[in-house]
């Protein structure tokens, strides 16, 4: 199978996962977008060499994951894939900064080291959060609510259509890249230059196609605005997961870590 | 119910780049009939299409739709009554599931919630796939796309269908299927097609286009009795009326 198509198939499988109906897949797009968004700024906003406090972090993720019953590996896999990104982003920070910060039993750990063990866990962090806004919303849900949150229209609609029409996309691509393949005979078609004409061959049938769907819409009459029968419904749920786990983010972003640790040794001493 | 007649009047379109695509067309259709357009590739059957509901507007003549002209001013109106469906589902199935595929159309045209839904429902009954309302779009299968495509149009209550190549890319199955839901509409319907032996069943009446002109309009069935015009514009008596190779090899030998 070819690499798009299984990207093809990793998408529909997110898509499926939103489908269900958990606690969580049922509260309303928006708080799962505003608290999504807070845990985001909360995770980014702490000191590059402050480990510990990103520890606790790892609860809104967990109870995502558990309370929307997302299977643990798949999610891993996810990570795993993404992650390349953020390795090579961090990988440069151990051979710049190589000041020893702290000691691990004997061994010396440089500043280095520590922030790029921060980078790390702060991409797992904000990535499994929004794969799991992903997982438990779905893309459709999320433009909706985005929408509804005041984001001007034109960048919703493109979002939407963009995950509507990946789909589409990769197949026509796999399609193309297939027919070079059958006429190429073990070798990479020609090269950069049979590349370059797929892509273009590619972008002209995806402009011809957002023409026709363009048409296709005006002739139900769309003038602009998407409408929608489903309506979302902010209720007591919803503020209650949304302000709870904003006291939690609060908490835990001004101290909260070592405030419940120096209680937890002054309840030992007495 | 005359004031659903569609009329072409000296209709005549011509591309950006000057080249003709619709010359001088002419035709008159009432209420109910069930019209064919054929035509070699490129002869002007989706162009002309295009001009029933103002995709494209005529660069001369007029195209009327219940004595209304088709122009822009007119175009919210005109839209109502003549639905399209497209060849390629996929262009038409845009939004997130089947059933807020087929209300967008109602949606748009300013109707109340409750009435949306029942005329989604309805549509969606009608096709036959009510069940699949809560499904997204591109994980149907070609035939069920299709038929959902004209449940996106049969929600506006139009009272024209137009429809371009309903049954291409279909299997033998859910073509079947097509003829017999398109047999049950009582809409004025015109369909552009290259599969004759589907129009020979669902229409009366055929209009042959070549090169931008009307060149023959008359029955379906005197149309395709005369294989000289079907020849002269690249087409061929449909199978189902062609003499079958095999038993006619049986009568030589016998």
């Amino acid at each position: 199978m070819s690499k798009l198509s299984e990207i093809f198939i990793d998408i529909s499988d997110m898509e499926k996962m939103a489908g269900r109906s958990s606690l969580v897949h049922r509260l309303d797009p928006r708080c799962k977008l505003l608290v999504t968004l807070l845990f985001t700024i909360t995770v980014v906003s702490f000191n590059r060499y402050d480990l510990m406090a990103l520890i606790p972090c790892f609860t809104y993720p967990l109870f995502l994951l558990i309370a929307a019953e997302i299977p643990f590996t798949y999610l891993m896999k996810k990570l795993v894939l993404a992650s390349i990104f953020a390795l090579m982003l961090g990988i440069v920070n151990p051979f710049f900064d190589r000041e020893t910060m702290l000691y691990l039993g004997s061994v010396p750990i440089s500043g280095g080291w520590v922030s790029f063990i921060s980078i790390m866990l702060r991409f797992a962090l904000t990535a499994s959060a929004a794969l799991l806004l992903l997982t438990t919303t779905g893309m459709y849900n999320i433009s909706r609510g985005l929408e509804k949150l005041g984001v001007p229209q034109v960048f919703v609609m493109q979002l939407f259509f963009l995950s509507r029409y990946l789909f589409l996309l990769t197949d026509e691509a796999s399609r193309l890249v297939r027919a070079r393949a059958a006429r190429s005979f073990g070798q990479r078609g020609l090269g950069l230059n049979s590349l370059s004409h797929l892509l273009s061959t590619l972008f002209m049938r995806s402009f011809d196609r957002a023409e026709n769907i363009y048409i296709a819409m005006r002739c139900r009459g769309f003038n602009g605005r998407m409408r929608s029968v489903t309506k979302f419904r902010w209720g007591g749920a919803e503020t209650i997961f949304t302000v709870s786990w904003i006291v939690f983010f609060i908490f835990f972003r001004f101290n909260g870590l070592s405030y419940v640790i120096s209680l937890y040794h002054q309840l030992n001493i007495y | 119910m005359s004031h659903h007649i569609i009329e072409a009047d000296n209709l005549s379109y011509h591309y950006p780049d000057k080249t003709d695509a619709l010359d001088g067309i002419n035709f008159s259709i009432t209420h109910g009939e069930s019209v064919a357009l054929i035509g070699e590739n490129g002869a002007g059957k989706s162009t002309l299409l295009m001009h029933l509901n103002g995709s494209l507007l005529a660069s001369s003549g007029e195209m009327r739709i219940g004595h209304i002209p088709v122009t822009k001013r007119t175009l919210a109106h005109i839209r109502q009554s003549v639905g399209m469906v497209f060849q390629d589902s996929d262009d038409q199935l845009f939004m997130a599931t089947v059933f807020d595929d087929v209300a967008f159309g109602p949606l748009n045209m300013g109707l109340a919630e409750a009435e949306v839904k029942r005329r989604a429902e309805a549509a969606l009954a009608t096709v036959g796939l009510l069940k699949l309302k809560d499904r997204r779009p591109y994980h149907l299968s070609g035939g069920e796309k299709r038929r959902i495509a004209i449940a996106t149009v049969l929600a506006m209550e139009p009272n024209v269908l137009a429809m371009d190549e309903p049954s291409s890319g279909l299997d033998p199955k859910a073509r079947r299927m097509l003829i017999k839901l398109l047999k049950s509409f009582k809409h004025t319907r015109i369909i552009a097609s290259h599969d004759l032996d589907m129009i020979a069943e669902v229409c009366e009446r055929t209009l042959v286009i070549f090169a931008g002109k009307v060149v023959a309009d008359d029955t379906t069935e005197k149309i395709f009795a005369d294989h000289e015009l079907l020849k002269r514009c690249s087409l061929e008596p449909p199978l189902s009326m062609q003499s079958c190779p095999v038993c006619s090899m049986l009568n030589k030998k016998g």
